[in-house]
Parts: structure tokens; C-alpha cells; sequence
């Protein structure tokens, strides 16, 4: 592979690591490029980020439905 | 303690046991195993019960109930660590059922969908439950430290330590959980008017 193309299949690992630590600078830099030129990963980057704030609210989520049974 | 200061002050078990439901929601999310979720569930609730002259009314029954359920939760985690470990090489080996989205170039197949403005769905209450049903078809491990990292906040090391699995692991089961999780709401939500 060439350190500066990622494929679509190297971009999802490293969209998915970038939420849970710090990318080396090449990777990160790859990484935006890729996310710049390709609109499926840059569509998957959006979506996890949706995910991780879906996540957040799962348990208020259920705090509300609580409320509501009981009230 | 005076009377006044025990009815104003003091949290009652029965303000307790409203919780219990969605304390065992969010211990399922976690463990994925019933008499594990209710003896966690269960010692909390006993706990809060012996604790409650510390519970200092800042912050909401449910957030205090919650912080405690963390904590036994993490050590039923702790304590069944060495089993899973095991585990988690069996599922790790299936790493790459991903591959079927990619083509020889390594570029999607297919290119995944635009979800518009997926944030109208943060307040829609099914969408919640579908969120639900897509952890729950998880493999548990993945959902486990998906749960720990998302749920609970920690970072890659500290669910390292508690989990007793490699950071490189922990990566890869973190990919998966958020692979399958987008490709199960584009099907059960944001695709299925497609």
C-alpha cells in the first residue's frame, strides 16, 4: 500500500480508531485526504460520529421512558 | 439524626426500587447476562439502601444509582476477566467478516448511504430500541467493550486494564461493534424506506 492512499478498507479502521486515541500525524493526515476525496468514507465518519452520540444518550433514553411508564 | 432531617434528606427504598428497571437495562447493555445483571442490579440497590445518608442530593437518585452500578459492574467484569479472555481470541478470529464490503481494491462494494439529518432520531423513542436490538446482536465481547468505551466513557487503557485484553484487541473489537452497529441502523432505521 502507499503510505499516502488508503484504501476504503485501511480509512474505516483508522475512522474508527481516531475515536478512541490519537492518530500519528501520517495516518491522521492520510486520513482526512481520503476522507476529503471519497463520499462513502466520509458518509461512514459521519455516521459514527452519530453513533457516538447516540450512545451518550441511550441511558436518558431510557430515563425518560421510565418516567413516562411511571407518571 | 432528627426526624425532619431523615424525611428531607434521607432517600427511601422505595424511591430505590423505581430504578431498578433501567439499572438492569444498563447492566444487560454491559454483561448480557441475566443473573449477572440482576446480582449487580441487586447489590447496588443494597448498597444505596446502606449508603443513603451519603447520598448528598446534588445529584439526581438515578446519576447517584448509576455511578455505584459502574463500579459493581466493573468488578463482576474484573472478576470474570481470565474466562473471557479466552473468549476473545475465539471471536477475534472471525476479524475480517468484514471483507464481504469491500471489493479486491479494497474500495466499498457498495458506497454506504447518506443518512441525511440523522440527529431528528435522537428524539424519536423507537429509535432507542432499535439502537437496543442492534447491541444486543452483537458478539458479547464486542459489545461489552463498546458498552465500557461509549457507555461508560473510559478510554482504550483503562478498558485494557478491567478487561485484561490487548489495546490492538480492544481496536478491533471497538471497528467491528461500530461496523455492524451502522450497517444494522441503515437497515432496521435510516434505510428502511429505502
Amino acid at each position: 500500500m502507499s503510505k499516502f492512499m488508503l484504501t476504503c478498507k485501511e480509512a474505516s479502521r483508522l475512522t474508527s480508531e481516531q475515536f478512541d486515541r490519537k492518530l500519528g500525524v501520517g495516518q491522521w493526515l492520510a486520513l482526512r485526504m481520503h476522507l476529503r476525496l471519497c463520499q462513502g468514507c466520509s458518509r461512514v465518519n459521519r455516521q459514527f460520529q452519530f453513533l457516538r452520540r447516540a450512545m451518550s444518550q441511550m441511558l436518558d433514553s431510557a430515563a425518560d421512558k421510565d418516567g413516562a411508564e411511571g407518571g | 439524626m432528627s426526624k425532619a432531617q431523615e424525611s428531607s434528606t434521607q432517600v427511601k427504598s422505595h424511591e430505590l426500587e423505581e430504578h431498578r428497571a433501567s439499572l438492569f437495562k444498563f447492566a444487560m447493555l454491559h454483561l448480557r447476562n441475566e443473573a449477572q445483571a440482576e446480582d449487580v442490579v441487586q447489590e447496588t440497590l443494597l448498597a444505596a439502601m446502606q449508603g443513603a445518608e451519603k447520598f448528598a442530593g446534588n445529584s439526581s437518585v438515578r446519576t447517584w444509582l448509576t455511578g455505584i452500578l459502574k463500579h459493581k459492574i466493573l468488578d463482576q467484569i474484573r472478576k470474570s476477566s481470565r474466562e473471557r479472555a479466552a473468549e476473545i481470541h475465539y471471536d477475534e478470529d472471525s476479524s475480517e467478516d468484514f471483507d464481504a464490503l469491500f471489493n479486491e481494491r479494497g474500495a466499498y462494494a457498495a458506497v454506504p448511504a447518506e443518512w441525511g439529518s440523522p440527529d431528528t432520531a435522537l428524539s424519536q423513542k423507537n429509535f432507542f430500541e432499535v439502537l437496543e436490538r442492534c447491541m444486543q446482536g452483537l458478539p458479547a465481547n464486542t459489545a461489552r467493550v463498546f458498552a465500557m468505551r461509549e457507555i461508560m466513557g473510559l478510554d482504550t487503557v483503562e478498558i485494557c486494564k478491567e478487561t485484561g485484553i490487548s489495546a490492538t484487541n480492544c481496536g478491533v473489537l471497538l471497528y467491528r461493534a461500530r461496523m455492524a452497529l451502522r450497517l444494522c441502523l441503515d437497515q432496521r432505521w435510516f434505510g428502511r424506506n429505502r
